[in-house]
This record gives C-alpha cells, structure tokens and sequence, in this order.
C-alpha cells in the first residue's frame, strides 16, 4: 500500500513535500484530477482520493463526521474542538471545566462548554440569542435526579442545551407521551446538528437498554420516522457507530407492533414464542369447536372420533420421535465421519445435491429430513387409519377383543383346523333378566309383565356362509357366573332369535342416527314426540312394504320407533308395527283390549314360510353394544302349552279362524275378530313370541293360515329360559341330544379355559381357547387365575348345571366327544 | 449538431442549450422556457397536447390529461388518457419530444443528444425509466444529472474562480432534493446528496386543498376527480400568491356551490408544518454525510418553484443562518446546469478546465445475518459502497459463512439505506460455493466497484479456493429492449401533434375554456363572446388578422387569470 512510502501521501498528491494547507492540497489534487480521465482508472482515483483526503485532515481541512460521537464521550468536551478546528476561539473559561466532565456519563449535559460555538461565525443569520450560562451547580442539580420540572428549567436557563436537559429530562421521568415529543423533535433546537446528535444519543441509549422497555412501539416509530432510522440505516450507522444493539433493539419492537419484517432467532435452540403457541391452540380450539358443532349436530360421533384421533395420533407421533432419534444418531454419526474422512462428505454431499436437485430453492438438509420422515409415516398411514385402526384403538376394552376374536372366528371353517372351529361364537342374542330397577327393562308404556333384553354382542352377517354356519352351529347357549368375586350365582341362556320381535332399542348414550340405519329398517323420519316426552321415529321394512294392503288403505308396513330420555339420560325406544287404520277404527268401535297389543301379527306371519333369519345390525360400527328388547309373553307355559304335542313330527298345521269370543283372548294366544268366518279358532303364537292376536280377518287373503311351530329343541330351550329366570333347582331336563350338546359345549368351553385334564390335548390351541373365551367372557378372569380357582369355578359350573336339571356330564364322553371332533 | 439539457420535472419542463456565449434557455412555441409537464388529448381524442394547452385542459378533461407522471416513474403504473393507457415513461416521452422540438426550432438544425436531470434521490430504476423515455423521444442520453448537482453547477460556472461550498435545496413539484457541493480550482466536487422522492410543492398544494374540503365539509375522497383538480388548482394558486402576501383567497365551484376560499400565512405554516419538518431530515444527513457543519456552508442555493414559498426559505435561514442566494431563478437553474453539463460532455472549449466528481446517491451492499448477543439476525443490509462515495469507487468487505458446513452462500446484492436488507431495492443475486468447514471459517471477499456511467461489478472471491465469481449490473436496471422502444415510438407517431404555429392559438383556446368553465354569469356569457371572435378568426384563416385576435384576447385572458383564478 502506498502507505508504506514515507513521502504519502504528499507523493501520490504529487506534491514534492508536505504541503502546508488545506488550499495547497486542494490545488494539488486538482492538478491531479485534470491530469487524466479517471473513470478508466478506478484504483488510482482511489488512491488519489485516500491521499487527497489524508492530507487534508493533517492539514486541517478534511471531513469530521467519522468522529463524531465516538471520540466525545460528554457532548461538549470532543465536539467543540472537532468543529471548532478552523476556528480558532475557544472560550477560555471553559478549559479547565471539560477536565472532571469527560469522565461523566455520555449524554450528559454540557456545561456552558458550547454556547459559543452556537452562534459561531454566522452572524448574519437569524440565530437565536446565545443563552446565559448554565451554572456549575445547576448542572450538578441536574446529575442527583434533582428533577427540577420543565417550567423551572426553562426559566432558569433559556440555553440551547437547556433543551437536551428537557430531553433527557422526559427520558428519565419515563415520559413518552406521543404529543410531548412530537412538539421537542419539530423543535427549532432541533436545527442545531449538535443538540440534534445529543438528542439522538440519549435516546438510542435509552432504547438500548435491556427489556422491558417503559416507551411504546408508536413512540419509538416517531423517534424512528424523525431520525429516519429504518429508511436510512446507513446513515444510523455514520452517525453512531456502536448503535447496534440500539437498532435491534427498534427493529425488534417494531417488528413485535408489525411496523418491520425483520425477525431474528437463537441459533441452534428450540424457541417456541408465545405466540406460536397461542396460534397453534387457537387452532385447535377452532377444530375442537367445529366437532363439536358437527357433534351436536348429530353428524358424527365426537367420542368415537376423538379416541380414533387419539389412537391414530399417539403412533405416529410415536414413530415419528423415534424417527428423530435415529435421525439425529445418524447425523450424530455421520459428523464423526467426516471428522476422519473428508471423502464421505464428498460422497454424501454429492448423494445429496444429486437426489434433492428436484427440489429448488429447499434447503436440501430440509428435504432429506422431509422424506425420510414422510417415507414411514406413508408406510403406517393404512395402518392407522384404517378401518382397523378403531379395533386397535378398542383392543384394551374385553368386549371389542372378542369382537375381533369374534371376527376372525368367522373365517370360513376349513381355515381354522381344530375342532373348536366349528362352534361358532354365538352370533346370537344373549337373554337376560332384567335387572331390577333397570330403566331399560320398562318401558314408560310397557303393556307386558316381563320383558326380556336382547344384549347384541356380535356382528351378525348375512352372508351365505355365516347364515350356514349359523344353522350348523348351536342355536342357544348356556352362560353361568357366580365363581368369580362378588358375583352373584346367575346363568343366562344365549338363543338365537328373530329380530322381527324387537320391541325395544335402548340406545347407548349417544347418539341414534347411526343406529337407525339398520339395513332391514329404512328410517323415514325422526321427531319429537312431546307426548310421551321424548322421540319418536317412523322406520320401513321394505320387505312388509310388498304386502298388498290396499283393503285397508294403508300401509301396515311402518314402524314406529319412540325413544326416550330417561334419568340416566340414557334412550329408549319402543319399535312396533303401526297399523293405523286398525287402531283407529277399534278406537272408534270402543273394542280396544289388551289382545290388540302390537298389531305385528300379519308380519310375523308372512314370515312364517321362511327361516329364522337375524337381522344384520352393525353392531360393530356402534363402538359399544346395543340392548334390544324382547316381548315375552307373560307366561311362557301357557305358550308351551297352547303349542300343541310336543314331539309332532311336522311342525307346520294348518289351523283356520273361528269365532272367538273377544273377551277370552289373552296376550299370547291367537285370535280372529269377532265378525270372522267360523273357520276361525285360537291358536297359539308360534316360532317367536311375536304373532299376537290377528283382529281383521280381512287383513288375511287366505282363510287359511300356515303356521309353523317351534321344534321341539326350541321347546325346551323356552322351558330352559325359564328355569334361568326363576330360582332354581329345577327337575331334571328331558335328556334330549340338544340339552346335551348345549350342556356339552359349555363343559367344553369351561374345560379349555380352566385347563381341564379333559381338554389337555387343545391346551397349546390359541385360536380354541380364544374362541372360547370369547363365548364365555365371564371366564377372563378365571383364565389367569390358580388351579385352586378355577377348580372351584369349574365346581361351581357343575352345580350350576345341575341346578338347572341337566343330567350330569360324563366326563369321559366328553373327552371322547372332543377326540371325536377333533380326528 | 448539440446537445441540449433538459429539465425533466414534475410540474414543469426547460430545455437549455450550452453556447459560446454560456448556458441559455430555449423558450417553446407560446414563447414560454416553462413547459408544464402536462400530457392531454384533445377532445377529438387523437390530437396530442402537451405543455400549457394541456394544462389548461387538466381541471375540465381529467380523464384525458395526464400530470404528476414524473412520480410514478419506474413504478410500472399505468395512466389512462382516453382509451388508451400510457405509462410513466411514455408520457415523459411525450413531453421530452416536444421539448426536442422546441429546441430544433430554435436552434435550426436537429437535436439528438441530451444530458438530463433526475432527482438524485431517483434509483436505477427510475434512472433507467427516464433514459428508456428519452430514447423513446429519439434523444441520445449523454448523462443523466443530479437536478442538485445541475442547479449547483449553474451556479458555479457563473462564479469559476471562487473556493467556496454551497448546499443546493431543490424542492419541485414532486420531489425534494439536497446537495452539497464543493467548488475550487475548477474542481467541482459533490459531497453528498440526499432527498426525499415523495415530498414536493405539490404536496403543499394537496394539503391545502384538503384543509379548503374540510373546511366547506367536502368529503375529499368523495368528489369527483374534475371537482378535486378544481380545487387543487385554487389551492395553488393560493400558495403562490401567499409567498408575496399575508392572505390569499380565491373562488371555486364545486357542484352547486361557490365557495370562498382564503387562507393566511400563518395558518399555512400551522398546516404545513409536518411537511416542513420533513424536509429538515434529508439536509440534516447531506451536512452529516459531508462532514460538513452547517456553519461552514457559504451559499445556499435555493432550486425549484417550491422554493418560493416563505416557509422554505425561512427554513434554510434557520438552519444555515444565511439567507438564501437571490441569484438564479429557482425554475430554471436546473436546466441551465444541465446544459453546462452537456457543454462538459461535449468538452466545450469553455469549460476545459472544469471537472466534476459525483457521488454515489445510494448506498450498495449484500444482504446478511449477524449474530448479535447470541441471536442471529438474519436480513440484515451490509453496505460496502456506501451512499456518498465519491465516485468511482471500489470497496470489499469479507464475509464469513454462517451455519456449519455450509455448501454455498447465495449473496443478494441490494441498493438502499434501510437497515434491514428486504426492505431496500434488490439489484441481483449470486449463488456462491464454499468448501464445506465448520462456520466462520470459510470466507469471501466481495468487492462492489461502481463507476461514474451507473455501471456495479460484483467480484466475489472465495479465500480458500480462489474461486472468482462476478456479475454486472448495468445502471442497476434492465434497459428497455430496443424493439420495445420503436413499437412505442410508432404507438405515440399514430397520435397527431399539432403544428407548432398553432400551439398558441390551442393554447390561447383552452385557456378561454378554461376560462369559461370556471366563471360564472356574465362573465360567461363575455367568454363565450371571446370565443366565438377567436375562432371566426381563426376560420378566416388570415395569420395577420389571427395574431391580431391572439394578441389582445391573450392580454385580457391573462388579466382573468392573474384577478379572478390564477
């Protein structure tokens, strides 16, 4: 650099020694600037312009804002000879005064250090009147906080510094009153480059300072808009070089107030600023409202998707952390590597910039990341949100694992090899007792003595293989508790039954629309029904619709389902044929009895001809089990009675319609109106207690009727429920091949699950014990309990069933049963 | 064959040339060296106007005039005259050629060269904006001139022998501008220039009018644009007569009302005062950037038709304590300047000894993250070249990388002064690769080298590997393609412009209009008279007997104009 040389920058001037003046090396360099055309030669004007400028601070002339405030410290002390240079009278009085000041706080205020200077050689203009001095003590006063008010500083020193006091003053007293400081920043002081470099001092230290900060961001807008900070950053940086943290500081507040866009973050640590969160729940607030809304209205289930999103999320979430892990392991790794080798960057730079090449402008880092994470989470998604997402979700609850079990045991028989595969799990409804005091068991306008509740675990499917197995399989099943803590001794009886029966739906809490779209029964509407205080809902079996009702003029096809809120706030509902007509002209004719029940007996009749068949209900798509509920007779005897022979070997007769008298009719017993052909006569309700009293006879086209009975089995089955209704012990059960094979299967069942000697040879069959335990749930417990326990249950079983008046099981032939069955 | 200088402003337009005997002023067909930067139709929709016929036409027809174009420069904004939507650049188009025929009018012979002024706050693509519009106008841009510079160059020639520094205010319709010059052993040297684009004596005119809306419970958004251009016309003339009086009034008629207005001088000073205060900041950093106390300034030199007003004067006697410079007049100063600067251009034989150093209006730099008290910032703008370099210039500065491993380092190279790098105007931007290191130990150096044409190389060099990496960026904007130009060119050809022997007589007709529009009653029904007389004149088609006409009706128009509107 031409530094180095001794004679620089005289030389490069081109000057022969060092030149006197300012006037000197201005002609000098004018000289120079002529010689050429400088605008080719871009360096050696720099260098001139180096030398030039050089030479003119040595001599005096040159420019002085580079030191403006960084060599003065207190205003007055390095200001003064800095703008004073050519000027070459200072006020004496002040010399020995700067000394002790240079020490003081920056911004201090100057003693009367630069009123001279304020009206320095201009003498012409319309300068305002140098002030009277500020005293020594004065300026003391101002240092102890003193906080003499405005009106007092005024008067007392009308100086031009005086307003920087105020200034100051105002930044002490925490006042950034927006209308204060508009009137002090258009101030004529203001004019003074000084007082206005002073001022901008003080406030930019003030602003530096750490938070919280007293002053709001429209104040610091308006310092910002007078001093121009924002717009002109360079200028900020000229001016006062060491503002920095001053000018973050202001980018940062009016950043927070939405005057800027700058942002800036901490390097390499996770910050999650309040405000992001607050984003994030506000969010999530705004979903959480809009299930909700969906919820009430009856859209979707929020629960049941509330769990699914929570059994959805938490794997991912999951899968994705340990993601991360691995990730940062390899990266972890990764740097390690490259510590040693600088080749395996290369290679792994070069994999990089090679596959991310799509992705212009991404931070390719990003994109590794991005598709790392996404390759799992795209593998996982059928997983978790499929349809089998909600049996994962469900699979801690007893009840939706035997659904699953319950599930795979429909697989067709020949995939699963034990004998156990056969014995279907009961996709049958279970009979219980009602329990007392059990608000679903009666119904506000309950008319029967008894109801039975339908407890509908299992999906029942329709389709061909299933309807088969179910017509291979047992059509009841025993279930017994009482061994387990604090149970008390009750059996139920499983049976399969005939939804058309379905008297009552009681709903889980919840809601019913999903309910009502049963596939047999097509709802035709919902409504308030304040009657009876509650809903009322009309559905359509299509299948009934086909019957020709045109004699009557309507249809008896509808049904009509009213639920109610009751205590529990739980839904019940009653579901019965409507047939209007009828129950309006027996309104009329006054001859309403107890026989007019629910006029379903034409349906049920219809039906006759074909076979039991269940209702598909989807029960799985409810998350939880619906109850039905059953109308029994009141006596089941006298149905058993009214049936005819036991051990008929047809159970089909044809019976005709007689007169009866209307008086006799009882529920439960068959009957035609009063004004019918002779032909008629009473019979009985047959197959399921659902065929009650026919009044028109005009309903039926065919004098005659085909009716089928129950088969004897079926018989004995009604007498077994009632045996398991009322306490026992029983006289013994006839010893039939189907009181056997129910007894059998139960034995079977417990045998597997307590790890009976007898089921010994099926001990390693998961998928038999689990079909076992998925028909007796109760056992669960028993499965895992001592050998001592389960002896005990397995005692208790026994009793049970004798109870009940099975004839007692031979255990051998029930370990040769199950050799059978297995070979 | 010469080369002119134009003063290209927002109000008005000059055209000057630069002869044996100095620069000189050349006055346009009305005889006039103002030309109002007014662009217009006519009402036959293809007849061109430009200057005082189009002016006149700017309070009736403000749909088809067009003015204050010179602020949208380089925006991209479009204005509609009639059907037909112009930008910026070809409504100064318009103007420069008519201006360009002014010229050859007086000087005899064609003129393609031009040395123009701009603002010195105007960026490169604005700068670029008003070259694309003289190359339009079939000019040759010589140089572009700071319009501080030019009025302060006017002023130094006049006085060569002087070492003397002097600020140059220049506050014109649209924009306020400052420099601060040097002048000694015909060396001028510009210290530093600093402005305002969006502060003007038009801006006064609107806070008038807006005051006079408030006032008579106008809503000002709500009126239509002809009743706007009304009102703004009373306010200026208003503002005009308050710099020689204490009080002004004037009338207006705004839909069904005729409103008094009258305001005095202190309550323009009341109304004004923010814009005045304004004003202060861009001559307080032109001192600061010259390390120049305010004291030492020798002559003030007052530039532009705003300075006329009182408040500005008494403004610069407050700060500078000296009163203004009474020499040139302040509308005309530019355009002299700029013809000086084309005599330097065109080496003039008297101006051998003169030369001049310009200094970079803006600052240059590359956007960057600073870690700052363990927070990095990132969008933070690095000047390397700062504003009010002295031009040329060649600076570097060293740049280090940030995050560990860092492959490249993508340099956005900005013009502006604001701190934070987004906010200033983005030039261009160069992807750089580094060897991989862990941060802040691969480095680049990056030099910005700006010379006197607007031309920025960018070198950047990567210390470790010696990589070059360079770009230019001429005159800090695309130039306009030249296809592009000749399609406007032949785009304004379709457009007639009257003979310039008639520009008067359009002149003198829309001025009688005007006239008419604005009065009311009888003086109505003597305008209408005055009219109809001019243009049975004209139909006579008797150049005696229409100069004759011209000449008296001009003199009573004007006598209107100076008692009743303007």
């Amino acid at each position: 650099m031409c530094a180095d040389r001794p004679d620089w920058p005289w030389s490069v001037l081109g000057a022969e020694g060092p030149l006197d003046s300012a006037a000197e090396v201005r002609r000098a360099y004018s000289r120079r600037l002529k010689e050429g055309d400088w605008s080719k030669d871009i360096e050696g004007f720099e260098a001139l312009r180096r030398a030039y400028e050089h030479a003119l601070m040595r001599t005096g002339g040159g420019r002085q804002r580079r030191n403006v405030v960084t060599d003065l410290p207190p205003p007055p002390a390095t200001e003064r000879p800095r703008i004073r240079q050519p000027a070459p009278d200072p006020a004496p009085e002040t010399g020995p005064e700067t000394g002790p000041e240079a020490g003081s706080e920056p911004p201090a205020p100057p003693p009367q250090a630069p009123l001279p200077d304020l009206t320095p050689e201009a003498q012409d203009g319309p300068v305002p009147d140098p002030a009277p001095r500020i005293t020594r003590d004065k300026d003391d006063e101002e240092n102890e906080d003193a906080a003499p008010d405005e009106a007092q500083i005024e008067a007392q020193a009308p100086n031009p510094w005086q307003f920087l006091a105020r200034i100051k003053h105002h930044i002490r007293e925490q006042d950034f009153s927006i209308a204060h400081w508009s009137k002090l920043l258009n101030a004529l002081e203001m004019d003074d480059p000084r007082i206005r470099l002073s001022t901008e001092r003080a406030i930019l230290d003030h602003i530096a300072q750490p938070r919280p900060w007293p002053h709001s961001a429209d104040w610091i807008r308006l310092i910002d808009r007078r001093f121009g900070w924002r717009e002109d950053g360079v200028g900020l940086k000229r001016r006062h070089p060491d503002s920095e943290t001053a000018l973050l500081h202001i980018i940062d507040q009016l950043g927070r107030a939405g005057h800027a866009t700058q942002k800036s973050r901490k390097p390499g640590r996770l910050r999650i600023p309040v405000r992001w969160v607050l984003k994030w729940l506000f969010r999530l607030a705004i979903l959480v409202a809009g299930f909700r809304l969906l919820d009430d209205n009856a859209i979707i289930d929020s629960e049941q998707l509330a769990a699914f999103i929570a059994a959805a999320a938490f794997p991912v979430l999951f899968s994705a952390f340990r993601l991360m892990i691995a990730l940062w392991l390899l990266r972890r790794i990764a740097r390690l590597f490259a510590r040693f080798s600088n080749w395996g960057w290369r290679k792994l730079e070069h994999f990089r910039s090679s596959w991310a090449r799509p992705f212009f402008g991404m931070n390719r880092t990003r994109v590794l990341y991005a598709l790392v994470m996404s390759v799992p989470l795209i593998a996982l998604a059928p997983t978790y949100y499929g349809p089998s997402a909600r049996l994962a979700m469900q699979a801690t609850m007893i009840e939706a694992l035997s659904e699953a079990m319950n599930k795979s045991l429909y697989q067709p028989p020949e995939r699963i090899v034990t004998w156990f595969s056969d014995r279907d799990a009961l996709p049958l409804p279970r009979f219980t007792l009602p329990r007392q005091g059990d608000p679903a068991a009666t119904g506000p306008t309950d008319p029967y003595d008894i109801a039975m509740t339908l407890r509908l675990m299992h999906d029942i499917e329709t389709d061909t293989p299933t309807s088969e197995r179910l017509a291979r399989g047992p059509r009841a099943h025993l279930l017994c508790r009482g061994a387990g803590p604090g149970e008390t001794p009750s059996c139920e009886l499983a049976m399969r039954g005939n939804l058309n029966a379905v008297r009552q739906v009681k709903w889980p809490e919840g809601k019913y629309s999903s309910y009502l779209t049963m596939p047999i029964l097509q709802l035709l509407g919902v409504h308030d029904d304040f009657r009876h205080g509650g809903i009322s809902a009309s559905w359509a079996n299509p299948t009934y619709a086909a019957i020709d009702t045109s004699a009557i003029g309507k249809a008896l096809a509808p049904v009509k389902v009213q639920a109610f809120r009751l205590r529990t706030q739980m839904y019940m509902a009653r579901l019965e044929y409507v047939a209007e007509p009828v129950t309006q002209q027996i309104a009329e004719q006054e001859t309403a009895g107890p026989a007019m029940g629910p006029a379903m007996g034409l349906a049920a009749l219809q039906e006759l001809d074909q076979p039991a068949r269940p209702i598909p209900l989807p029960v799985a798509a409810l998350g939880r089990p619906m109850t039905l509920q059953f109308d029994w007779p009141s006596d089941l005897r006298d149905a058993v009675k009214c049936r005819g022979p036991v051990g008929m070997a047809t159970n089909r007769v044809t019976l005709k319609c007689g007169a009866t008298d209307l008086s006799s009719l009882q529920y439960g017993t068959w009957a035609c109106p009063v004004n019918s052909p002779p032909e008629s006569c009473n019979i009985s309700p047959v197959h399921d207690i659902d065929a009650v009293p026919q009044i028109q006879a005009s309903l039926v086209k065919t004098p005659a009727l085909s009716v089928t009975f129950d088969d004897p089995d079926m018989l004995a089955l009604q007498e077994l429920m009632l045996r398991v209704v009322n306490a026992g012990p029983h006289l013994p059960l006839a010893d039939t091949a189907a009181t056997r094979r129910l007894r059998d299967a139960v034995l079977r069942d417990y045998a597997l699950i307590l790890d009976r000697p007898e089921a010994a040879a099926y001990r390693e069959n998961k998928p038999a014990i689990r079909a076992a335990l998925m028909r007796q749930p109760q056992l669960y417990w028993a499965y895992r309990a001592s050998r001592d326990r389960r002896d005990a249950v397995w005692e208790h079983l026994q009793m049970q069933l004798r109870s009940l008046g099975f004839p007692a099981a031979d255990t051998e032939m029930l370990a040769a049963d199950h050799s059978a069955e297995a070979s | 064959m010469s080369c002119i200088g134009v003063d290209l402003g927002t109000t008005n337009s000059l055209v000057a040339v630069f002869d044996e005997n100095g620069p000189r002023l050349l006055p346009n067909a009305l005889g006039e060296v103002l030309t109002p930067s007014v662009v217009g139709l006519a009402d036959d929709m293809r007849s061109l106007l430009v200057g005082r016929a189009a002016r006149a036409r700017l309070v009736r027809h403000p749909e088809l005039t067009a003015a204050r174009f010179k602020r949208l420069m380089g925006t991209g904004k479009k204005q509609k005259l009639g059907r037909q939507e112009y930008s910026a650049v070809d409504l100064s188009a318009m103007v420069l050629k008519s201006l360009k025929a002014d010229a050859e009018a007086q000087l005899g012979h064609p003129v393609t060269e031009a040395v123009i002024s701009v603002p010195a706050y105007f960026n490169g693509i604005q700068r670029q904006a008003t070259k694309d519009a003289a190359e339009i106008a079939g000019l040759t841009v010589r140089a572009l001139i700071n319009e501080p510079t030019a009025a302060a160059l006017a002023a130094g020639v006049q006085d060569r022998e002087g070492e003397s520094t002097f600020i140059v205010l220049d506050l014109g319709g649209g924009t306020f501008d400052v420099s601060i010059l040097e002048m000694f052993d015909g060396v001028m040297e510009v210290r530093a220039s600093s402005g305002d684009a969006f502060l003007g004596g038009e801006d006064f005119t609107a806070r008038i009018a807006r005051q006079f809306a408030k006032q008579n419970d106008l809503d000002w958004d709500g009126i239509s644009a002809a009743e706007r251009a009304a009102l703004l016309a009373v306010a200026d003339d208003i503002k005009l007569r308050l710099a020689g009086a204490d009080q002004a009034a004037g009338k207006v008629r705004i839909g069904a009302r005729e409103l008094t207005l009258q305001l005095d001088a202190a309550q323009f000073d009341k109304l004004t005062e923010d814009l005045v205060a304004r004003l202060r900041r861009p001559i307080e950093t032109s001192l600061y950037d010259a390390g120049i106390a305010a004291e030492q300034i020798d002559r003030v030199i007052l530039v532009g038709g705003a300075t006329r007003m009182p408040v500005i004067r008494s403004l610069a006697a407050r700060i500078f304590r000296k009163l203004p410079e009474p020499g040139t007049d302040p509308d005309h100063a530019i355009a002299l300047g700029a013809a000086v600067q084309a005599g330097l251009i065109a080496r003039h034989q008297g101006l051998n000894d003169m030369v001049m150093t310009d200094v970079a209006p803006f600052s240059l730099g590359v956007a960057t993250a600073a870690e700052v008290n363990g927070r990095i910032v990132v969008d933070r703008f690095s000047p390397l070249i700062e504003r009010n370099t002295i031009l040329p210039a060649s600076r570097f500065e060293y740049f280090s990388t940030l995050a560990n491993y860092q492959t490249s380092i993508q340099l956005e190279i900005c013009q502006g002064e604001s701190p934070i790098a987004s906010e200033n105007v983005k030039l261009g931007e160069l992807q750089v690769k580094v060897p991989r290191a862990p941060r802040g130990e691969e480095s680049l150096k990056v030099r910005f080298t700006y010379d006197t044409s607007g031309l920025l190389a960018v070198d950047v060099e990567v210390l470790s590997t010696g990589m070059h990496y360079s770009d230019l960026i001429e005159n800090l904007a695309e130039a306009m393609p030249a296809d592009e130009k000749a399609r406007r060119l032949k785009a304004m050809e379709a457009l007639k412009i009257s003979p310039r022997d008639e520009a008067e007589n359009v002149a003198l007709l829309e001025t009688l209009k005007h006239l008419y529009a604005v009065l009311l009653g009888s003086d109505r029904v003597q305008l209408q008279g005055m009219i109809l007389e001019f243009e049975a004149a004209m139909d006579a088609q008797d150049p005696a007997r229409i100069q004759q006409t011209r000449k008296h009706l001009a003199k009573i128009a004007r006598m209107i104009e100076e008692n009743y509107v303007r």
